[in-house]
């Protein structure tokens, strides 16, 4: 920037804040909440703050000057309430044009937003880090995981007892016409462990009574539901049990064999 | 006054930071979508390292505790070990035990606890216990290790073909109960010599192919047999498992594990000043570390073999080794 | 209600953004919405300044001073070391509470966990490395901003006690960072506490030096005790006491400022609180912008050196049968591994340090020097300079690479295949060495040429450069030779055997055999260096 150019911006500088000081003096006139010292007080110190914020220039380049000296010019806006603001809190007189230009973004407020958009983001995306760090991942063997029952010509004759795999967490059942099941090891009810009964041929609870048949059904007791099962797949000739895949019993009404007991 | 050069570093505008924030920003997100993007392949690679890692652990006590009997490429000893780098062993052995578990379970089983036991078999040494949960000397992961070793032959034993397969017959290899003797049909040169290894060795009590050998009656041991032929000891104490005696030991081919025997006799002499052929032997039998061939390993060869044999069969085995 | 008649005094829309500014400006304590944007706008405050209102009546800001003096927040005055000290401390508070989840403190699960964390749990590497990074940061950080104080003498009254907590928060800092190095319990962990903790052993007389070993590990030797004992350190006493001296720290500075360029300040005098007027930086939003900037620019510094640069060790299982070749203490501690070689344990290890330490808090006690300008502080700035010296070349002293030498054949190898950690070979890996036997009699190098065997040649040229390195230098190792044998003991498994023969001064001919497994799939790497991507190769079968 030219020294010219300087001066003349500096001219300009100084009379928008002779303008800015009349306005203001209006307005204090017209609205009672601002007290009278203080604004006195702005008027003297804006002019003395252009050189001081100018001060450290001696050690900056040009650039700096302009840096510095647009706050200066933005000091004296400040002390009146932009008319954003001003208009939409405060209320008061209708901006004028003038107002308007003062209160448009500038660069500066603008990045800030950016910045602070671009950080939401990262915030975001911690929750996920933060989210797939927690979320625990089951490996093959273990509940939660899947579990391999073997081959496909290798499951239990159909009208063998249930077979319990305590790893998994269920009850390995084959049944005609279905293929075999994994009956989730724990009652409906209020979460005792039920258990195989070969006289009766049936499930039965140690805690409330409920009966369930072998593949599940609800026969009686206060039980709400059938047992829950864990989705079995053929994968590759080999049945999977996914102990993380739990599909609820349906209700003890629907039971084909309700009160069969 | 005049600036210091660092002055660069006194940034003073807002601006200029607010976008050095807004870059570093980004910059941070996209490393971490870079890493959102590689992790199930990291994790991946990952674990596939550490089983390498436990793998390469597990070579290392594999040659160290096991090879002596197992033989170091564990194909098994005759006599001394069965074979673990074999087809039958990984498709077949569990089911023929009755084993329920699975095959990693089985051998881990076996490592830890060994299979301690002196009765009704046909193995001159048995197998320890290893676990130091169990008096063993091995930690828990290191059992963990060498099951992860022994298991990585998988693929090489499964390419075998019945002919190669290296198992020995035993008792209760059921799925390979074969005939015993030469008029039945079906007789497998094999099975013989198996049986007829073990004899020499001094097995009791043990049953192959259904066929109960008859445990020795008092005094028909080692000395009331005299020396044992040095062509059984080489085959009985496992040498054959790294000393190749009919091929010959040269630049272009060495045995892979313990020098080649074939000609032996060659250079015998000259592998240690002041020792003649026989000295040498002799001395690498008893004392295997006191020499140790270029490029081999020393520690891998047992060190008691002076107990293992009378004085008589060293010598008669020396011998048999130069004249061969 | 009495909202109501306000409503219809004022209409819907005016009530509604009154609200909203009420309860912004109870979020911010004090600054408006409209003051807010001025700010960002980069305007100056109105009078009074509603901006130091969050430092009266918030508690985020109380402990943060108004405004600064213009010449304290060039960057290069404090290199902003003091905030990043505090912010890696939560830094590593938070990484460490990710790292807890999935941490058991025992021996029988510690290092499977590690596995897992790398293995199974996603984002799990990069956690713990950028929780050792930070670790080692922070103890860069905090000497360098130790460094930096001492430099610029602001240890000087009134700032007297200032330092002297700096100290304690330094040797906090250290104990922190060496607590957290035994839990993964891998044998670096394991070799390296075990050092540190004989150290207290030697603490005169011998019966204290016990018991503090025994209070410490909790038995006579490195155990679960130990283990549980280091881990409640690292995560609840230490970070306790570096919390409670960290606030004492800061007060301090606060309440002194930070010290001006000593031809700004005379000593002794109170500048915090007469900066000019005009001479002043407001924390809102000025050194507010700069920080976070500054600190946000540190994060993606991190996270980058961490994605492609910084790899947290992690070595076998700790085995207390057997001491791996070179063991080395952190390399903050190397300086302390240094002086173990060349002096009494007792002396070297406990007295020294302890003198040190006490030198070090009291230096601002025993500087009678009035002035904080360089040229009249030659003795302290020369002296200062010289302990530097010292300290690098003991610790140089402390590495492996200073009369810890094993004899030439063994480090060869451990140059080669070390017992821990990577090595040129396993870096190389697996698919870029060819079954053979490699005898360094033969010209190896040019037997097989770069651009066939990339990978073998330059394993092949190291191999003989060691040996040859090793030949001139030890007159009991002449006429030297390796061979290296490379064979395939099971599929995806190879064996490398490694034969070093030479003659001594004698011309007796000695010989040294090791042998090591490489499998296919084993990944090893160095803690510095660029990390190894190539995973995320394609297969052979998905090409």
């Amino acid at each position: 920037m030219s020294d010219d150019e300087r001066a003349q911006r500096l001219a300009e500088l100084k009379r928008k804040m002779q303008e800015s000081a009349k306005a203001k003096k209006a307005q204090q006139s017209a609205t009672e909440t601002v007290s009278k010292p203080a604004v006195e007080k702005v008027k003297d110190t804006s002019s003395a703050e252009v050189t001081a914020s100018a001060a450290p220039a001696t050690e900056t380049p040009a650039a700096v000057v302009v840096e510095t000296a647009k706050p200066a010019a933005a000091s004296v806006a400040a002390a009146e309430p932009s008319p954003v603001t001003a208009s939409a809190f405060k209320g008061g007189r209708e901006p004028t044009p003038d107002d308007r230009a003062k209160s448009q973004m500038n660069r500066r407020e603008f990045l800030t937003y950016a910045w602070g958009a671009a950080l939401g983001l990262a915030v975001l995306q911690t929750a996920a880090v933060s989210f797939f760090f927690m979320y625990p991942r089951f490996k093959a063997g273990e509940f939660g995981g899947a579990f391999f029952m073997g081959p496909e010509t290798a499951v239990p004759p159909t009208d063998a007892p249930p077979q319990n795999e305590p790893d998994g967490k269920f009850w390995w059942v084959n049944v005609e016409e279905e293929g075999p099941h994994a009956i989730y090891v724990v009652c409906t009810h209020l979460g005792c462990l039920y258990k195989w009964v070969d006289e009766n041929y049936r499930f039965e609870c140690p805690c409330h009574g409920s009966k369930f048949t072998r593949e599940g059904f609800y026969i009686e007791g206060p039980a709400p539901r059938s047992l829950d099962q864990f989705e079995v797949t053929l994968v590759d000739g080999t049945y999977v049990v996914d102990t993380g895949a739990k599909t609820l019993g349906s209700p003890a009404d629907e039971s084909p064999f309700k009160g069969t007991g | 006054m005049r600036k210091p050069w660092y002055s660069i570093f006194y940034v003073k505008s807002p601006i200029a930071k607010i976008g050095l924030g807004i870059l570093a920003v980004l910059a941070g997100i996209v490393l971490v979508l870079f890493l959102m993007a590689t992790e199930n392949k990291r994790m991946d690679a990952q674990t596939a390292s550490w089983e390498g890692r436990s793998i390469e652990k597990g070579a290392s006590l594999f040659i160290a505790n096991c090879a002596s009997c197992h033989g170091l490429d564990g194909k098994g000893l005759p006599v001394v070990a069965p074979a673990l780098n074999s087809r039958y062993f990984f498709s077949q052995r569990i089911d023929d035990v009755g084993f329920t578990g699975s095959l990693k379970q089985y051998v881990k089983g076996t490592i830890h606890s060994g299979r301690p036991s002196k009765v009704s078999t046909q193995w001159v040494n048995i197998m320890p216990t290893w676990s130091n949960q169990v008096g063993g000397p091995l930690r828990e992961d290191q059992v963990d290790q060498l099951v992860d070793f022994v298991l990585n032959w998988e693929e090489e034993a499964m390419a075998q073909t019945p002919e190669e397969d290296p198992w020995q017959f035993f008792q209760d290899s059921l799925s390979k109960q074969l005939p015993y003797s030469p008029d039945e049909p079906g007789y497998d040169e094999k099975v013989a010599e198996a049986i007829a290894a073990a004899e020499a060795a001094g097995a009791v009590g043990y049953e192959i192919g259904g066929v109960a050998a008859e445990a020795p009656t008092e005094g028909e041991g080692d000395a009331a047999a005299g020396p044992r032929a040095p062509e059984d000891l080489f085959a009985s104490l496992g040498c054959a498992g790294c000393h190749n005696i009919n091929a010959d030991q040269t630049d272009e081919s060495k045995g892979p594990v313990g020098p080649n025997l074939g000609n032996l006799a060659d250079h015998a002499g000259s592998r240690v000043d002041g020792e003649d052929a026989e000295t040498y032997v002799h001395q690498s039998i008893v004392d295997p570390g006191a020499f140790v061939v270029p490029g081999y390993m020393n520690g891998v060869m047992p060190q008691n073999f002076a107990d293992q044999m009378s004085e008589d069969e060293i010598q008669g085995l020396v011998e048999w080794l130069l004249s061969h | 209600m009495a909202v109501q008649p306000e409503v219809e005094k004022k209409g819907l829309w005016r009530s509604f953004t009154e609200g909203a500014d009420d309860i912004f400006t109870r979020i911010t304590a004090g600054i408006s919405a409209g003051e807010f944007r001025r700010m960002l706008r980069g305007e100056p405050p109105g009078r009074p300044n509603p901006r130091l209102k969050p430092h009266s009546e918030a508690f985020l800001l109380h402990i943060k001073p108004t405004y600064y003096h213009e010449s304290v927040t060039r960057f290069t005055h404090t290199f902003r070391l003091g905030i990043l000290s505090t912010y890696l401390f939560l830094f590593e508070t938070i990484t460490g509470i990710f790292l807890m989840i999935w941490y058991t403190p025992s021996p029988d699960q510690a290092y499977a966990d590690m596995i897992a964390i790398l293995s199974n749990v996603p984002y799990g590497q990069f956690m713990r490395d950028l929780h050792r990074l930070g670790a080692e940061m922070m103890v860069a950080i905090v000497t360098l901003h130790m460094v930096r104080t001492y430099l610029t003498g602001s240890y000087k009254p009134p700032r007297q006690f200032t330092w002297f907590t700096g100290v304690i928060l330094l040797v906090v800092t250290l104990f922190l960072s060496f607590s957290g190095y035994l839990l993964p319990w891998d044998q670096l962990a394991f070799w390296a506490v075990t050092i540190g903790t004989s150290m207290a052993e030697a603490v005169p007389p011998k019966i204290v030096g016990e018991t503090v070993n025994l209070l410490a590990r909790g038995a006579p030797d490195i155990s679960a005790n130990g283990l549980l004992r280091f881990y409640l350190l690292h995560v609840l006493f230490l970070p306790l006491v570096l919390f409670l001296f960290f606030f004492v720290h800061y007060y301090k500075v606060v309440h002194f400022g930070i010290s001006l360029p000593a031809s700004e300040e005379e000593v002794g005098q109170d500048t915090a609180n007469k900066v000019p007027a005009d001479k002043r930086v407001y924390f809102l939003p000025d050194v507010l912008i700069d920080e976070t900037a500054v600190l946000i620019a540190f994060t993606t510094l991190m996270i980058f050196l961490v994605t492609f640069f910084f790899s947290a060790p992690l070595e076998s299982i700790a085995n207390p049968q057997s001491t791996p070749l070179h063991t080395v203490a952190p390399w903050y501690f190397y300086w302390l591994q240094g002086m173990l070689k060349i002096a009494d344990k007792t002396f070297a290890g406990v007295i020294l340090p302890g003198v040190l330490l006490v030198l070090l808090m009291a230096i601002p006690y025993l500087d009678p020097n009035p002035s904080r300008r360089v040229r009249d502080r030659r003795v302290a700035i020369i002296s200062g300079i010289v302990a530097g010296v010292v300290m690098i070349i003991l610790s140089w002293m402390g590495t492996p690479q200073y009369a810890a030498q094993a004899a030439p054949p063994v480090e060869v190898v451990q140059e080669m295949m070390p017992e821990e950690g990577a090595g040129i070979v396993r870096e190389i890996g697996y698919d870029e060495i060819p079954n053979g036997v490699y005898d360094t009699r033969n010209d190896l190098p040019a037997m097989y040429p770069e651009e066939e065997y990339p990978g073998m040649h330059e394993i092949l040229v190291e191999f003989e450069d060691n040996i040859k390195y090793w030949d001139k230098r030890d007159s009991d190792f002449n006429e030297a030779y390796g061979v290296l044998t490379v064979s395939q003991e099971q599929p995806n498994l190879k064996r490398l055997d490694w034969d070093i023969r030479w003659l001594d001064a004698e011309g007796v001919e000695g010989s040294f055999q090791r042998s090591f497994w490489l499998h296919k799939d084993s990944l090893y790497w160095e803690e510095y260096g660029l990390k190894d991507f190539g995973y995320l190769m394609p297969t052979e079968e998905e090409q």
